[in-house]
């Protein structure tokens, strides 16, 4: 019974880890505080829907067409959005309020084409894996055979990559960044491509098991906030350990009290870490300099 | 590299007070392989100076010239490829990353740069890594001695050095680039008395083996006066001296109006 929680929890965690990847990357290298990733996680989720159930795409292929769709839109909210905001130095608070009319721009869009009832991707009933007392059904298997891939993917990228090297230069210092002879756009371009490619990852995964509504992006951004801030704000990998902890916490919470705590929980833990840990599982105390 | 400010003009609009000149026709021009000393009170214009030499600043009258070449048209980083290196007042070190780290990402290339090419070119990128790597512990070695205990935090965050060693670091480091001229923003400041001749000697170095051209912006005159062969002061936003940097910090004018003396 333990072990079933714990792997559920692990692995909606690491969809969480995703999602919190897909933020973490545009909020850490341009400190846009970009929730209009919501808005690209449910744009994603649609377009994964239309390739598989409308036009009959197989679902690995379907998946593909999301991911490389919504790498496209995010980056056009870069390109058509952020990056003019940032050229006139707009504040962060700008930018907040520009994240804040992309998503519903994107949420309405989706609305005005699907309409707001819920859609599942493939109406049927999905087969399970049984490992002695462990139940797996087949979209768990994906989410945590292709969410560790992916996640395992990310921290060798960040951290054995020229790319991956300059990303963490950029979140570091952009006027530093540029002075060194590095094209702050070109990295931008590499960032909001990868950070689409994440959250629709994320997307096609969850709403493969769960289905979908125009509505549920902000409710699980919210989620891979919490993830990023317990994980430690500034560095990518440690959304990843926030996004399994949290994961694996709002599972256990199941196990005692009903499924409505889970919201409250989350943000108790939120609350404990921003008093007492700050920076996070894996952050570090700096030196003031 | 030659470096020339022709009649550089800045002004700021200021709705209530009207507009507010802070630079006023700056001419200045500094030979290949020459160290120019700026100096002159808080607030006339030196590091907004050095904002629109490394192009932060782009609505300004006037030229800047390199080799004769008008750079206007090249951005920030354009700039830095082109062989414009800088030194900031503040920040000098990425604290995310590795002191090693912050050494590699002096050396700017295209190598590695395509996405995939880590991919295809893996082996060629390794070697390239691991050439600025034995560059980077050369430098260190030859500025700090053997025994420096940076060699042994190659691998630890720069946020681990005080506001001192990450500015040494990073003079350090712009012997890592291809830089041509260099921006020195009061590289001594916060500096121990016993580094800030490593400093010059770093810099001297750099003149003298790489023919660099260097600018300099600096409160502490006796820095001053051992590095800087010619000294501009800079002044109700015009340069009102230039010459040898001895005859600049002894005229009268300069003496009473900057030095207090």
């Amino acid at each position: 019974m333990l072990l079933q929680f714990v792997i559920n929890g692990l692995i909606t965690g690491l969809l969480y880890s995703l999602l919190a990847i897909g933020f973490a990357l545009v909020y850490n290298t341009t400190k846009i505080f970009h929730l209009a990733a919501a808005g690209l996680y449910v744009v994603a989720a649609y377009i994964f829907y239309s390739a598989v159930s409308i036009f009959h795409l197989p679902l690995f292929a379907g998946a593909l067409v999301a991911v490389a769709a919504t790498m496209g839109v995010s980056l056009l909210v870069d390109v058509l959005v952020y990056r003019p905001l940032s050229k006139r130095q707009s504040s962060v608070n700008v930018s907040l309020i520009s994240a804040v009319g992309v998503l519903t721009i994107l949420v309405n869009l989706v609305v005005l084409v699907y309409g707001n009832a819920p859609k599942v991707v493939e109406n049927s009933l999905k087969s399970t894996y049984t490992f002695g007392h462990l139940i797996l059904s087949q979209p768990q298997v994906w989410q945590a055979v292709i969410g560790l891939l992916s996640v395992a993917a990310f921290v060798a990228f960040i951290h054995y990559t020229s790319w991956g090297k300059r990303f963490r230069a950029l979140s570091d210092d952009e006027v530093l960044y540029t002075t060194l002879g590095y094209n702050v756009n070109q990295t931008r371009t590499i960032v909001f491509l990868l950070s689409g490619a994440f959250v629709a990852i994320s997307s096609c995964l969850n709403v493969y098991e769960v289905g979908m509504d125009p509505n549920m992006g902000m409710n699980i951004l919210i989620n891979a906030l919490a993830a990023m801030i317990i994980g430690g704000i500034g560095r990518f990998e440690a959304c990843i350990l926030g996004g399994l902890t949290l994961g694996l916490v709002q599972s256990l919470v199941l196990m005692q009290l009903p499924s409505s705590w889970q919201t409250g929980v989350t943000f108790l833990i939120l609350m404990l870490f921003l008093f007492f840990r700050p920076q996070g599982i894996a952050g570090y105390k700096q030196r003031t300099v | 590299m030659k470096l020339e400010l022709q009649d550089i003009r800045l002004t700021f609009s200021n709705s209530r007070k009207g507009d507010f000149h802070l630079l006023q026709g700056v001419n200045l021009a500094v030979s290949e392989g020459e160290i120019t000393a700026i100096v002159g009170g808080n607030g006339t214009g030196k590091t907004t100076l050095f904002n629109i030499i490394s192009g932060f600043i782009t609505d300004y009258q006037g030229k800047v010239l390199i080799d004769g070449k008008d750079i206007r048209p090249l951005p920030t980083y354009k700039r830095a490829q082109a062989g414009i290196g800088r030194l900031f007042q503040g920040t000098q070190l990425m604290g995310n990353l590795t002191l090693m780290e912050n050494m590699k990402m002096a050396s700017v290339d295209t190598m590695g740069e395509h996405p995939i090419s880590p991919f295809i070119a893996w082996k060629s990128i390794r070697t390239h890594e691991y050439q600025k790597e034995q560059r980077a512990i050369d430098i260190i070695n030859k500025l700090f001695g053997s025994d420096s205990k940076y060699l042994s935090m190659l691998d630890q965050k720069a946020s681990a050095l005080s506001y001192g060693e990450q500015r040494l670091i990073g003079i350090a480091r712009l012997l890592m680039g291809e830089s041509k001229i260099l921006l020195l923003d009061e590289p001594t400041s916060g500096v121990n008395p016993v580094y800030i001749k490593t400093i010059a000697d770093i810099i001297r170095k750099l003149v003298e083996e790489q023919h660099m051209t260097v600018l300099l912006i600096e409160h502490n005159m006796n820095f001053v006066k051992s590095l800087a062969t010619n000294c501009a002061y800079l002044d109700n936003g015009k340069i009102m001296q230039y010459g040898q940097t001895e005859q600049v910090l002894n005229d009268e004018g300069v003496k009473n109006s900057y030095l207090g003396v």
